[in-house]
């Protein structure tokens, strides 16, 4: 049967391949040969070789509730969180569905990543009893369907960091179990084959440190050990997978012992971060400012990479509505986006994904 | 190569070629649109290496594989094409809006069958930004619309069991709020 009736087979596919990914689903239902073409991995790859690849920032984000009695735009003292995707290409902000268990929201202070065109959900707090889960959920972007993937090993861990890899690895490392005690041990899920590893454990425990994947390694940031609750070290260690180890701790790789949630890996050779008013980055060993922060973004709620841009989302002040903002790193120039209200919640994680 | 052919110099954008297609159906059309024609511009360019002594070429170019309905509305989308890139050669977001108005236009005038009809001559012309476009629109004729509807267009028909069906149905609820209207 012909993909399209009437045109070779590489030309229906150069059409399917321009297909919005939120159409993926209509795609999938038309027939069983669309079903089949949508899920190839040849598909995605040539969408994404052919630069028709969207690309877009899923966020777990507060659920807007508007208050009209006072005529403002309140959250609410315990927001419900959803996903968000905030789409670069068209500056389009859209919703994703939850998995039909998460009626009340996502868990709190759950960890994104995106390995393929898989959303990783980990972790968090259960909205309702607020016990922490270890659960695994994964939402297939071309499927438009949620799986349970295998829980995180060794009990409850929650304020971990959490990155994907180029190869469809999610590192998670440090945060603390539900004795409060920071961990330095970390983990490798391996998402197709739907499996956890162990990493050798880091040399210091880390609570709430950030992870990213920068020249090649796993970047563990900051965090703090038990005895020091909420003062953050400036120290960071990587952990090579090529020789599945972890490098010497770089003792002052920040500047200031901050909560280092802000720190992103570029596209390129620097590691950027929120510090004061400015926008930081390190290429090499000393941080520089290289562009103040727009004067609304007082209350910076997260920060990603996204194509050779900065997003970084906040607000001027507590309890108010949050903005978007792109910053063009190669002419670091900012651009206020259009921030629906539906889309101002607080941001609490979040990854990028090319669909 | 098509590079060359999206600046013409005003000299031989006043050529003419001949295109002659299946259907027995002759063209003249300006030398800068031909070019853009990727087959015609290697044939053109073949041609005119063999007979470098022949002086002006009167070649008439055969297009065994393209019919005069599609060609004809190719040539329309072409010279619309050059004349918007003109008109907006120091604006680039200019261009692409001028493009985008006249793409939208464009299609309100075009029947689904015919799309495949412009795809096929798009390809064998090799003329990108027409095939690119083409599949493009065939792309957002998905775009918020009902299963039913894109089968329909598509002229495809649902090869699901009963069962599979309603089970997709259950599985996408949520995807069926928002489509447009058939």
């Amino acid at each position: 049967m012909e993909l399209i009736s009437g045109l070779p087979e590489d030309i229906a596919r150069d059409c399917l391949i321009r297909v919005s990914y939120e159409q993926f689903k209509t795609v999938s239902s038309v027939c069983k040969r669309w079903m089949k073409e949508v899920q190839l991995p040849e598909f995605h790859r040539l969408r994404k070789s052919s630069g028709h690849g969207q690309k877009v920032i899923v966020m777990a984000q507060a659920r807007v509730e508007p208050d009209w009695s006072f005529g403002l735009m309140k959250c609410m003292i315990h927001p419900a969180y959803r996903l968000t995707v905030y789409e670069s290409d068209t500056c389009n902000w859209r919703e994703l569905p939850l998995a039909p268990t998460m009626s009340s929201g996502l868990p709190m202070f759950c960890q994104l990543a995106g390995v393929g065109m898989d959303l990783v959900v980990m972790g968090g707090w259960d909205p309702e009893t607020w016990r922490v889960s270890n659960s695994v959920f994964i939402y297939n972007l071309v499927s438009a369907t949620w799986r349970r993937g295998v829980d995180m090993p060794g009990g409850p861990r929650t304020f971990f960091g959490c990155v994907s890899d180029p190869d469809g690895m999610v590192y998670v490392a440090g945060g603390h179990n539900d004795e409060k005690v920071a961990l330095r041990s970390a983990m490798v899920y391996d998402v197709a084959k739907d499996e956890w590893a162990m990493l050798p454990d880091m040399a210091m425990g880390r609570d709430e440190c950030k992870a990213i994947f920068h020249a090649g390694k796993f970047h563990v940031i900051g965090g703090y050990y038990t005895e020091k609750q909420g003062r953050f070290e400036r120290s960071t260690e990587a952990f090579d997978v090529a020789t599945w180890q972890w490098g010497r701790v770089e003792e002052d790789f920040l500047d200031d012992g901050t909560c280092p949630r802000t720190c992103v890996d570029g596209d390129d050779e620097a590691v950027y971060m929120c510090k004061g008013d400015d926008l930081v980055a390190k290429e090499g060993s000393t941080w520089q400012s290289i562009a103040k922060l727009p004067a609304e973004l007082c209350n910076i709620a997260y920060v990603a990479t996204c194509h050779g841009k900065l997003l970084v989302i906040g607000s001027p002040g507590f309890s108010q509505p949050n903005i978007a903002y792109n910053l063009e790193l190669k002419t670091n120039t900012w651009t206020r986006l259009e921030t629906p209200i539906k889309f101002s919640g607080h941001v609490q994680s979040g990854c990028y994904l090319e669909i | 190569m098509s590079n060359q052919s999206e600046s013409p110099n005003p000299t031989s954008s006043s050529n003419k070629i001949t295109l002659k297609t299946s259907d027995n159906e002759v063209f003249e059309v300006e030398e800068a649109v031909a070019m853009k024609f990727c087959t015609v511009k290697q044939y053109f360019d073949d041609e005119n290496n063999n007979n470098v002594t022949s002086g002006t070429s009167t070649t008439l170019i055969p297009l065994p594989n393209v019919e005069s309905h599609p060609l004809a509305i190719l040539i329309t989308y072409c010279k619309k094409h050059l004349e918007i890139k003109a008109n907006n050669a120091d604006n680039k977001k200019e261009m692409e809006i001028d493009m985008e108005h006249y793409e939208r236009e464009f299609l309100k005038n075009v029947m689904p069958q015919e799309l495949t009809e412009l795809i096929l001559a798009a390809n064998y012309l090799n003329f990108k930004e027409a095939l690119d476009f083409f599949c493009r629109a065939v792309a957002s004729a998905i775009q918020n619309k009902s299963v039913e509807y894109v089968r329909k267009f598509f002229g495809l028909e649902s090869d699901f069991k009963p069962g599979e069906e309603e089970k997709l149905r259950e599985e996408f609820a949520w995807s069926f709020e928002g489509v447009d209207e058939d």
